[in-house]
């Protein structure tokens, strides 16, 4: 029986994946009638007999496929509900979930290149509008503009559907077309389009530039097939260039192929240094250990995390404390310390089951608990309540570090909040819709394009023809959030996205603050070492 | 195989059920393994044998089979109820803990002391076990218990730490077995012991029948379980059925029971072979109940109370005596539950709930509400958020519309008055059971025509005072009939007993004065209905050659 197998890490909605790990698994089994053990095979028999009871007598006639597997997109039905009184991570995925999933491993799709949202139209109706075609996508190059607003896909309207349902539409083999309608600001018609699916690679280093003389930023977005390709690349043409210091920000990515985690760490540390290791009931322990290392490239290192950055992100992490390489900032992160296995079930269904737990090097098991707990609280309420120290380690140097809620940073930093005023206009599209206004008035910007007062004042009245309520004060005391916002949607419509994207970098609280940490993440590795030799002497 | 089958109603967090149907549904089979030959069922289950034996095999810890199928009490999780929900939110799975609660339901009747307990903070804001109040005629009331005893042990095991069901289960046992309870009593400095002999105790389906004025009656049945329709008997009697000039027959927050019951009490009040309600499903064949008796020519008008919580069993009884004009529907609309379950035992304590079939009014009405794409809570807290505009409308014997979909709708609709804050407030604390408390600790009785006079308006201040609760004089003075209302029930139920509070409470409701004044009504909507049947049934016989 051939099966592919696959080792995952899946949190939150965002399915994740990870290397091809034939054999590690030979033990797994699958038959079509369960095995010997007569406590399953009696729980077994009580299900089909409910089956058969259901099947024979319920009103209407039953959809066999809905009881078992469940309608889409809800944890109902015989085999998620069965998962769910496993962890909140073991998951069942059903042709479309699939699909998606694949998509995230793989970091590529076949469809025309352009992100979509959903936003409030002129109406009040939710309508799909483009937020930005990828530079060099089909839909770039077929003259797709950022706003504009998607009416029909195929000749189907897009009333009622979700951008999910619109991107699924978009979606296709490579090389088919897709017609479909859209409304522009400026003309009265719909604009039509036929455009032919090509593959669209997602980044997963989305970004890597220098953000001060010599100081390096690199954010990893998540871990899929080519995330190590991306990072390799960018390192080297960092190091090329002279890099002394580097900020690797990790918030928000949920994880992903465990492969990918190990090779990225790879990069960070000595040789032969642990990076992770895992092991389950039917699962042997497995060791994973820096093969070729960093080369003596010992530059400091700081790694910002917060509470999304979660199972690949936190082997990562976990490493790079627990050998004192680099200085972790931000909040803590998720904690998720369970390994999944992907199996193929169907042609397009798989099972993500927990195999495994991984541990970091110091020996941490970082998973939050989940016993008791409900799937809402465990994905939106973590970290209430005192944390428990009962499981406390050492790192190389010595500094005491805790398992059981995520990875500590070693120094905890709130992002700053908004005001309800900066949060409101972002949420409603604000500044979406003013750039849309503005380039239609000035047609373009300069590089150098700096948000004056005047713009501030053309932006509140496009705001009182939008019938939003705004006072001066409001405006005084947001200023330098609206200043960037528009100037970042400005530069994101006429420079792309890489520029825009450096605009909200440059201007992010905590990387201001990595920048200040620089000299400390020196002096962590460097006492450490000093430990460790001392430790070595004795 | 003998086992025996039971048609349910069940809704919302109390369980209810129905009467014995043995032979009703021949058709079902029961087996241990998938026996038809449908290759899409067989295909599923296979494929759900097959994921099973990867996660037995393959799971990071051991896998509990029992959990995994079976889910765990606490959460709808596991694979039985998994598969449930698919289909609607009455089919469901009952383990032995729930299981045992719903036979109690059930039967109406379990064996223990009979007394209502409830936890309430006490001095020290600890959580005490309170008597509320024995049932009269009950064993502990028998034996001299009152509202308001703190039970401290039972069978010498400290009550402290544990819940209501846990010292309810330590009261029950087997009949004619001996408990030791302990309890402390206000104005008594030493814990007092008594030791009870269990009985069966009547978990009442109607539990006030009374007149409400002359030739007036009030009737509430709060559930049909297995003796609802005998107690309604003695009820009728009791009222004086005869001499009636009309009934108000209460069926607010009933959320239903057993179907045989619910047709032998629209029984009473129906001509002799009129429909009560009929039910078909996929696999089970269209069964018609109709009334048997019939109403022995007692036609007083009748004015039927629902509310949002009337459902199932409920339901079919509004339902048939609106259907036939039989009675004046008043209250809010009802719940809305169409849907007939089968019991299919599964291990000794283990059941299953299954939805077989739908129930229809006289007029052809489904009133089950929708429940495609609604969320489990939505579909049994939130009913506004699920009513979907009528789309299916019938006519009564008197040619009046009807609307199924959404439960019943009242011919009259009457929204309850909204509790103020302070009603509320006062509510929350056991504040009048506690001033009862202390009253009767002073006065030791009350007369049978008591009413909280200005006097002891102000004993009940000054006690609010003592007990650190903030009322202005204001909020005080808008609530005083409230007030008064409330000091007066609490007290004649301590003294005279719940029933005679029950009558008191029920005069003060406003949905049972208003309905008072509309026997006139009723009875003309019955008398328009006659007419408008003879008229009809004159138009064919002059139409036939």
């Amino acid at each position: 029986m051939k099966q592919t197998q696959r080792l995952i890490w899946f949190v939150l909605s965002t399915v994740m994946l990870c290397a091809l790990l034939g054999g590690l698994y030979g033990r797994i089994v699958v038959a079509t009638t369960v095995g010997d053990d007569s406590d399953v095979q009696t729980s077994f028999n009580a299900f089909t007999k409910v089956y058969d009871l259901v099947e024979q007598n319920y009103a209407d006639p039953l959809d066999a496929d809905n009881a078992i597997f469940g309608p889409t997109d809800t944890s109902l039905g015989a085999i998620p509900g069965m998962l769910r009184t496993l962890d909140p991570h073991s998951n069942f995925f059903d042709p479309r979930a699939f699909t998606r999933m694949r998509e995230d491993q793989e970091g590529k799709y076949f469809g025309v290149g352009m992100s979509i949202r959903a936003m409030p139209g002129k109406l009040g109706k939710m309508v799909t509008v483009v937020v930005q075609p990828m530079p060099g996508s089909p839909a770039f190059r077929a003259g797709i503009h950022p706003g504009d607003i998607i009416v029909s896909v195929n000749g189907q309207t897009t009333d009622g559907l979700s951008s999910t349902d619109v991107a699924t539409r978009l979606k296709g083999p490579k090389g088919t077309v897709v017609h479909f309608a859209i409304s522009r600001e400026g003309s009265d018609k719909p604009v039509e389009f036929t455009i032919t699916r090509d593959e669209i690679s997602r980044k997963s280093v989305d970004a890597a530039f220098f953000i001060r003389p010599g100081i390096a930023y690199i954010r990893i977005l998540s871990f899929n097939e080519t995330t190590n390709d991306e990072l390799t690349d960018a390192l080297n043409q960092l190091t090329e260039k002279g890099m002394q210091g580097l900020i690797l920000d990790l918030r928000g990515n949920p994880g992903g192929l465990l492969n990918e985690a190990v090779q990225v760490t790879d990069h960070f540390l000595e040789r032969n240094q642990l990076i992770v290791y895992h092991y389950g009931r039917r699962s042997p322990e497995k060791k994973y250990v820096a093969r070729n290392g960093n080369d003596g490239n010992e530059y400091p290192m700081v790694v910002l995390i917060n509470r999304y950055s979660a199972s690949a992100a936190e082997i990562v992490t976990g490493a790079l404390q627990d050998h004192d390489r680099a200085l972790v900032m931000g909040e803590p992160s998720f904690g998720k310390g369970l390994v999944q296995t992907v199996m193929t079930l169907s042609e397009h269904t798989a099972l993500a089951l927990t195999t495994a737990q991984y541990y970091t090097p110091s020996g941490r098991w970082i998973q939050r608990d989940y016993s008791d707990v409900s799937l809402y609280d465990y994905y939106y309420h973590y970290n209430e309540g005192p944390a428990d120290h009962s499981d406390a380690r050492l790192t190389d140097g010595g500094r005491t570090v805790y398992g059981g809620r995520g990875i500590s940073p070693d120094l905890v930093v709130e992002e700053p909040k908004y005001s309800t005023v900066a949060t409101n206009l972002a949420q409603r599209g604000a500044f979406f819709d003013f750039g849309k206004y503005y380039l239609g008035v000035h047609k373009t910007i300069p590089e150098d394009f700096e948000v004056t007062d005047a713009v501030l004042q053309e932006f509140k009245h496009f705001l009182e023809t939008k019938k939003i309520q705004i006072t001066d004060q409001n405006i005084k005391d947001n200023a330098d959030f609206i200043k960037r916002h528009i100037r970042t949607q400005l530069v994101l419509v006429i420079f792309g996205e890489d520029k825009a994207s450096k605009i909200a970098i440059d201007n992010d609280y905590l990387v201001g603050k990595a920048l200040e940490h620089m000299g400390q993440a020196r002096d962590l590795m460097a006492s450490a070492k000093k430990y460790m030799a001392s430790k070595a002497v004795n | 195989m003998a086992k025996t089958r039971r048609l349910v109603f069940y809704v919302g967090s109390t369980i209810m059920l129905c009467t014995v149907l043995g032979g009703l549904y021949g058709q079902q089979v029961e087996a241990t393994t998938s026996d038809t030959d449908d290759s899409d069922v067989q295909k599923s289950i296979g494929s759900f044998a097959k994921l099973l034996d990867i996660v037995e095999q393959n799971y990071a810890e051991p896998v509990d089979a029992d959990k995994a199928i079976f889910g765990s009490t606490s959460s709808s999780m596991g694979a039985i109820p998994g598969m449930l929900r698919t289909l609607d939110p009455h089919s469901s799975f009952l383990d032995p803990h729930t299981f045992e609660q719903f036979q109690e339901d059930q039967e109406g009747k379990y064996y223990g002391v009979g007394m209502t307990i409830v936890q309430l903070p006490a001095k020290l804001g600890k959580l005490v076990t309170t008597v509320v109040e024995p049932m009269p005629g009950s064993p502990a009331f028998r034996a001299g218990l009152r509202p308001g005893d703190v039970i401290i042990s039972v069978d010498k095991k400290s009550t402290e730490n544990l819940d209501v069901p846990a010292v309810a289960s330590l009261l029950k046992g087997p009949k004619g077995t001996v408990v030791h309870i302990e309890i402390t009593r206000e104005g008594t400095e030493q814990p007092l012991e008594f030791d009870v002999t269990r009985d069966e105790i009547g978990g009442r389906g109607v539990d006030a029948a009374f007149l409400i004025a002359p030739g007036l009656a009030y009737i509430h049945v709060a559930t049909f379980n297995e003796k609802t329709n005998d107690e309604l008997v003695q009820a009728l009697k009791k009222v004086n059925e005869k001499d009636l000039q009309g009934m108000i027959f209460d069926l607010r927050d009933n959320r239903g029971g057993l179907l045989q019951e619910a047709v032998d009490v629209a029984d009473h009040f129906l001509e002799k072979d009129q429909l009560i309600v009929y039910h078909h499903g996929r696999n089970s064949p269209e069964k018609r109940w109709k009334a048997i008796e019939g109403n022995r020519g007692n036609e007083y008008p009748m004015v039927v109370l629902i509310n949002r919580y009337s459902a199932s069993a409920a339901e079919i009884v509004a339902g048939a005596l609106q259907d036939h004009d039989r009675a004046l529907v008043m209250g809010e609309p009802s719940f809305g539950k169409g849907l007939v379950q089968s019991e299919y035992p599964l291990s000794e304590k283990a059941f299953l709930l299954l939805t077989t079939a739908r129930y229809y009014t006289p007029s052809g009405r489904l009133i089950q509400r929708n429940y495609q794409d609604v969320s489990l809570y939505d579909y049994l807290y939130d009913r506004d958020a699920t009513l979907l505009p009528h789309t299916e409308v019938k006519h009564t014997d008197g040619g009046r519309e009807v609307y199924g979909g959404g439960g019943i709708t009242p011919d009259i609709q009457f929204t309850e008055p909204k509790s103020t804050l302070t009603e509320e407030m006062l509510s929350q604390q056991p504040v009048f059971f506690d001033f009862g408390k202390h009253y009767l600790g002073i006065h030791k009785t009350i007369p049978k025509d008591f009413t909280a006079s200005p006097e002891v308006v102000a004993e009940f201040k000054e006690f609010l005072a003592g007990e650190k609760i903030q009322i202005s004089d204001h909020d005080f003075d808008a609530n005083l009939d409230f007030i008064k209302n409330r000091i007066r029930t609490q007290l004649v139920a301590v003294i005279y007993g719940e029933s005679e509070a029950l009558r008191i409470e029920r005069q003060n409701d406003p949905l049972v004065a208003n309905a008072s004044g509309r026997m006139s009504q009723a009875a003309q909507l019955l008398a328009n209905a006659k007419k408008y049947m003879a008229g009809r049934n004159q138009a064919k016989a002059l139409a036939r050659p």
